[in-house]
């Protein structure tokens, strides 16, 4: 079967790539592992999603946001970064960017299903579920992919969306840095008896670092992150124990607090892929780069990849260019790593401040704090990041 | 007689191979592909008041590209609607250039030759893209591509300025320093000034329309527009209205 496109991988880069070009009259295939059942209305996972101002108007525009309840749809209008248990913090807030929030709070549940929700009016747009890829190949002129079942599929452009440990970028000869923290992020929601009037926190104690996500009500999201051999313990926690160690480590900032449904447990690893584009090949995605969640910034920048390179060949259609050209995937890979390398880099080195134990690590970020608070630049940089350039 | 230099085709001809190899012998023309398109898809849309951004842009136009070499330039255009001719006087060029459009699936009228020898057709479009500056006689040249154009045809060409300018980045950087092009790709003496160009167009009984340079945006490697013609320029031109 011949395509214009083929995309591995129906998550939320894949689908918002397939949706970005819908109009555009390609034929597009996305192969996805899971079952169409589970894509269509995919289960809570405990993962709350800060939106971008940018990546908001994306999914706008691409039909998104109409999916996607109102009421599920929480507003952060301030971000605070603690060290251990000192009072002092270093405040980001929307003073001067002439918008209302920093950013939006969305689960990803909601998400996945808006952008299942948004291809399907689409008869350029077929969905391969339960299918598996077993190699990819790409020359001068098309690319393959078999699937597992021995069905060829051709196309002049192929488009790897399928993880940060993506097997298609391996197979196409893509290296990628991979560090993995040795740590677990647990997340889980909770409801408490004192408002949080928006206020997303980020707590970093010695082994342990804590955000705190509002959501609507008196509710927010609990992102645990601590050493992988600590996880267990703290997801078998007994509700009440778990309950009290979340208020401890607040100083009942939020009062009472209670655990609602599950928590559920994720490996940390971030992955930077050497290059993001091979003959007809292309990486987006978390297979190009997935980042450590502690800046938030791992959808925002996938959703921002899609849309680029969906850019990137509506222009090469307007110019009658092939799709798989070697400068329509070197120009989106030359603008995405400009968009991400920063952005990755300084993220683990921050994340490495912040879980060092040692003495002078703990010295050393207290100052990181203090001089980030009256760095305007450094903080002007951040609040952009979130609020866009608009401001 | 045929403005056609053979040690010119030689040398490109010894290219066939890496024609459609974006990191071979003619990367820079395949960094310089969007950008010219761009500019001969808006200006020829103007000229014939249509409207640019369609898919099919240049539908029904007939389009002869004179030096199509691989097709670079054609595949594109024939992608867009054109019917396009693609006319090179080398065999090796005009092969690798079927071959590849046979395996886009594309219908391109590829025909070894010189356009002096072409007889009766005339053409809505005709571009010679890096053409001029390849040629043994520029005017006697522009003066047979004027015969194939139709009355109200348009002409797009671009070449290289014979200015200090245009030696130090197109010969001196481009072939020695960055080695983009192989040595000896240009003849710097062969290079046009546009005050030239637009003398010899005169001659041909056409009239330059417009002149807009070429530069390369050194951030992020492509090649983009600019007022300065000072290095890479392109031109339009139409019959003189009498």
């Amino acid at each position: 079967m011949k395509s214009d496109i083929i995309i591995i991988g129906a998550g939320p880069a894949g689908l918002g790539l397939a949706r970005a070009l819908a109009d555009t009259g390609l034929c597009i295939t996305l192969i996805e592992k899971q079952k169409a059942d589970i894509l269509a209305d995919p289960p809570l996972d405990g993962r709350d999603i800060a939106l971008t101002h940018d990546s908001l108007r994306i999914m706008k525009e691409m039909g998104m946001l109409k999916s996607i309840p109102k009421n599920e749809i929480a507003p952060i209008c301030q971000a605070q970064v603690f060290s251990g248990d000192s009072s002092y913090f270093l405040g980001f807030d929307t003073k001067g960017t002439g918008k209302d929030a920093l950013g939006f709070l969305v689960p990803n549940n909601a998400i996945r299903k808006a952008a299942w929700d948004v291809v399907q009016p689409f008869a350029n747009i077929s969905i391969r579920t339960e299918a598996e890829v077993k190699q990819v190949s790409t020359t001068a002129t098309g690319g393959t992919v078999v699937l597992t079942t021995g069905e060829r599929l051709a196309a002049p452009l192929i488009v790897a969306a399928d993880s940060r440990f993506s097997s298609t970028r391996k197979q196409m000869g893509i290296p990628a840095s991979l560090t993995d923290f040795g740590r677990v992020a647990i997340v889980c929601r909770m409801t408490h008896s004192k408002p949080h009037d928006s206020v997303a926190k980020e707590c970093f104690f010695d082994a342990w670092t804590l955000a705190i996500l509002p959501l609507l009500g008196k509710k927010s999201s609990i992102v645990i992150t601590l050493p992988a051999d600590e996880a267990d313990a703290v997801m078998q926690m007994p509700l009440e124990a778990f309950n009290g160690r979340i208020e401890r480590n607040l100083g009942a900032a939020l009062g009472k607090m209670r655990l609602t449904g599950e928590r559920y447990a994720y490996p940390l690893v971030a992955v930077y892929a050497t290059r993001f584009a091979a003959q007809r090949f292309v990486l987006i995605g978390d297979a190009a780069v997935g980042m450590h969640p502690v800046t938030a910034h791992g959808y925002n920048l996938g959703l921002g990849g899609a849309d680029r390179l969906a850019q990137e060949i509506r222009k090469a259609i307007s110019l009658g260019l092939d799709i798989g050209d070697s400068t329509v995937l070197d120009s989106y890979a030359r603008a995405h790593r400009r968009a991400s390398a920063f952005l990755y880099h300084g993220t683990n080195i921050l994340v490495k401040l912040f879980t060092d134990h040692r003495r002078g690590a703990l010295a050393l970020r207290n100052l990181a704090l203090r001089v980030g608070n009256h760095l305007p630049p450094f903080r002007k940089y951040v609040t952009r990041q979130l609020t866009g350039k608009a401001a | 007689m045929s403005s056609i230099d053979p040690v010119e085709i030689a040398r490109f001809s010894s290219h066939a191979a890496e024609w459609w190899d974006p990191n071979g012998a003619l990367r820079p023309l395949h960094r310089l592909n969007p950008v010219r398109i761009a500019y001969a898809r808006d200006h020829v849309c103007a000229h014939f008041k249509r409207p640019s951004g369609a898919k099919d842009a240049l539908k029904g136009l007939s389009w002869l590209d004179v030096g199509c070499g691989g097709g670079l330039l054609c595949e594109p255009l024939a992608r867009l609607g054109a019917s396009v001719t693609g006319l090179d006087a080398s065999a090796e060029a005009i092969e690798a250039a079927r071959a590849h459009a046979q395996n886009m699936d594309l219908t391109i009228d590829y025909r070894c030759g010189a356009v002096e020898e072409m007889e009766d057709e005339t053409y809505d479009v005709i571009s010679a893209l890096e053409i001029l500056e390849h040629v043994t006689d520029p005017a006697a040249f522009l003066h047979s591509v004027a015969q194939r154009l139709k009355p109200n045809g348009i002409l797009l060409l671009s070449t290289l300025n014979r200015s200090a300018k245009g030696f130090l980045l197109g010969i001196v950087a481009a072939e020695y320093i960055l080695r983009w092009v192989p040595r000896g790709t240009h003849d710097w003496r062969k290079f046009i000034r546009p005050s030239e160009l637009q003398a010899m167009l005169k001659e041909a009984g056409l009239e330059m329309q417009d002149l807009t340079g070429m530069r390369l945006d050194p951030l992020n490697g492509a090649f983009c527009l600019t007022q300065n013609i000072g290095v890479n320029y392109l031109s339009t031109a139409c019959r003189t209205s009498f």
